[in-house]
């Protein structure tokens, strides 16, 4: 293992502390514990608020998300490890301004049962929870099995579409109506070149082999769809955006949002690369792309590889995702 | 009228069952488990025991209940933990507001204690759980309590109940799960899930304990 850290069981709190001291003026955190982010002006008054969580390793995703116009709060667990329910109620009573608060995060057992713990506990403090479950990863499960798909980059476009409809001054029904509508018409897919290292751990938990890839690789080295030789950008663009489509049919005078991400160590050159490919195929379609995000939005430590997400967009969440946003990760003006 | 200090002690004694019985969970779990069954349950007992040393019953055992199944999460944040956290929570929601309780709130709340894991844990009966000896058991409790059955004699036939549950699913082969991968090697053994549920309520009866088994013919 080669990596740029003082001890591997420091490596969460070293991370959280750096973020702190360079965005004091956007997050702060509660309960005094570092893992407890929240915006800080919270808890934001008179808006609904948003809270996501899970494990570390995956930045932006997911508290480099939180400022005006995207989240309000998010509690962060060890590295691929939920945080704690009771981390998760201290985020909730902080952020809460009185309308309710909406949690949205990616579809993995030991983080529904958390929040689901901290949903109960929040009840009890009479605050209003609901969820908002992410599932975009097409290559998780079959389309008659979608409700167990995980959750990878297209959470980001919950986020921003939510925090765009509750900065608009939307009540809870309406976050919640607006976001669910976002993760509908939202699919991610994503290939894997190879693995990624746990701090704690010290050597990869799996392998894709030398010249191989794998298809479809979840976000913490869950198995893919396929896994084969390395093939062109193109190729590997084609059978995502194909698969993507498959599942979420596109038609000619479309307008989507498309996100090309990268998981930690590929080259932006490469993303782009892959964008271009994904910008001819959508205009075949006769598809226009309104916005286009490529970067690193939703990383899995150093893994090298890419994932691509495609929104459709209807005229509401068009609008939604054109507001501003200001968080530690994401600017938007 | 059932206090708080009532329910403080039969947890304080739940709490230190668990933490004796670290071993004999570890052992049982590691055969169809990753062997940490007895790990966290006495971990998470520890942090029961500091929340009830700090935090007396007060007049609304409902929220005190809830808040004591968030200190067990917190000290063992694992599936178990959870599990553990959940009943406490659903048992506390039950007596919302209360300061006292009648015997008939301790079937309710353990039936919910029950409906809570099963919930969050999306087992059932049969699926070779702590379930298994816990929904009888609060079956046959809350039965007792709704015949008129003095509290003692419903929690004797809670007991029998839990006993005969957890021997009833030795011989099947866990659904869910960790264990549910290891298959059919789990036929035969012992839950510690309930296992663990039985021996808790043997310590807080004070009855002698008994073997897995012992129920069969």
């Amino acid at each position: 293992m080669k990596k740029i850290i003082n001890k591997p069981e420091e490596f969460v709190v070293e991370m959280l502390e750096g973020l702190y001291k360079a965005h004091p003026d956007l997050v702060t955190y509660t309960a005094d514990d570092l893992h407890c982010l929240v915006r800080s002006d919270s808890p934001v008054q008179n808006k609904v608020a948003l809270a996501t969580g899970g494990g570390s390793g995956h930045l932006p995703v997911f508290l480099g998300y939180v400022g005006k116009g995207m989240l309000d709060g998010c509690a962060i667990g060890d590295v691929f490890q939920s945080p704690s329910a009771d981390q998760m109620l201290e985020v909730t009573k902080r952020i809460h301004g009185g309308k309710g608060v909406l949690y949205i995060y990616g579809n993995y057992g030991g983080d529904v049962m958390n929040f689901d713990m901290a949903t109960e506990m929040a009840e009890m403090e009479d605050i209003e929870v609901r969820t908002v479950l992410v599932k975009d990863d097409v290559a998780s499960a079959t389309a008659d099995r979608a409700d167990t798909r995980r959750g990878v980059a297209g959470m980001v476009f919950a986020f921003k579409i939510a925090g765009a409809k509750a900065e608009l001054g939307a009540s809870l029904d309406e976050v919640e109506a607006a976001v669910t509508k976002a993760l509908n018409n939202t699919r991610t897919m994503g290939v894997a070149l190879g693995a990624c290292i746990l701090p704690a751990v010290g050597k990869p938990g799996f392998h894709v082999a030398d010249g191989e890839m794998e298809l479809g690789m979840g976000i913490h080295g869950e198995p893919g769809i396929k896994t084969g030789p390395l093939a062109t950008a193109d190729e590997i663009t084609s059978e995502i955006v194909e698969t993507i489509m498959a599942d979420m049919p596109l038609a000619k005078a479309d307008k989507v949002a498309v996100m090309v991400n990268g998981l930690g160590a590929t080259p932006l050159e490469e993303l782009y690369i892959m964008y271009r490919k994904v910008d001819e195929l959508l205009a075949q379609k006769g598809v226009s792309i309104h916005r286009q995000y490529i970067g690193e939005y939703a990383t899995s430590l150093e893994m090298p590889g890419a994932s691509i997400s495609i929104m459709k967009l209807d005229d509401e969440l068009e609008a939604l995702i054109d507001q501003p946003a200001n968080t530690p990760f994401f600017t938007q003006v | 009228m059932i206090r708080g200090t009532d329910i403080s002690k039969v947890l304080m004694t739940a709490a230190d069952s668990l933490i004796a019985m670290r071993d004999q969970l570890n052992e049982l779990d590691a055969a169809m488990g990753d062997g940490d069954c007895g790990l966290t349950a006495e971990k998470g007992a520890n942090g029961i025991k500091t929340y009830l040393a700090q935090n007396p019953a007060d007049n609304n055992l409902g929220k005190w209940l809830a808040k004591a199944g968030m200190a067990y999460n917190k000290a063992a944040p694992s599936t178990m933990g959870a599990l553990m956290a959940t009943a406490l929570m659903r048992a506390g929601k039950e007596v919302m507001g209360k300061a006292e309780l009648e015997d008939i709130e301790i079937g309710k709340m353990l039936k919910a204690a029950s409906i809570g894991i099963q919930e969050r844990g999306k087992a059932k009966v049969g699926d070779k759980t702590i379930v298994d000896a816990l929904d009888p058991a609060a079956d046959a409790m809350l039965a007792a309590l709704e015949n008129g059955d003095s509290l003692e004699t419903a929690a004797k036939a809670a007991l029998l109940a839990a006993q005969k549950g957890r021997d009833s699913v030795i011989e099947i082969r866990s659904m869910i799960g960790r264990a549910n991968w290891v298959g059919d090697k789990t036929k035969g053994k012992v839950d510690p899930g309930t296992v663990l549920f039985v021996g808790m309520l043997e310590h807080i009866l004070n009855q002698p304990s008994s073997q897995p088994g012992s129920t069969l013919a």
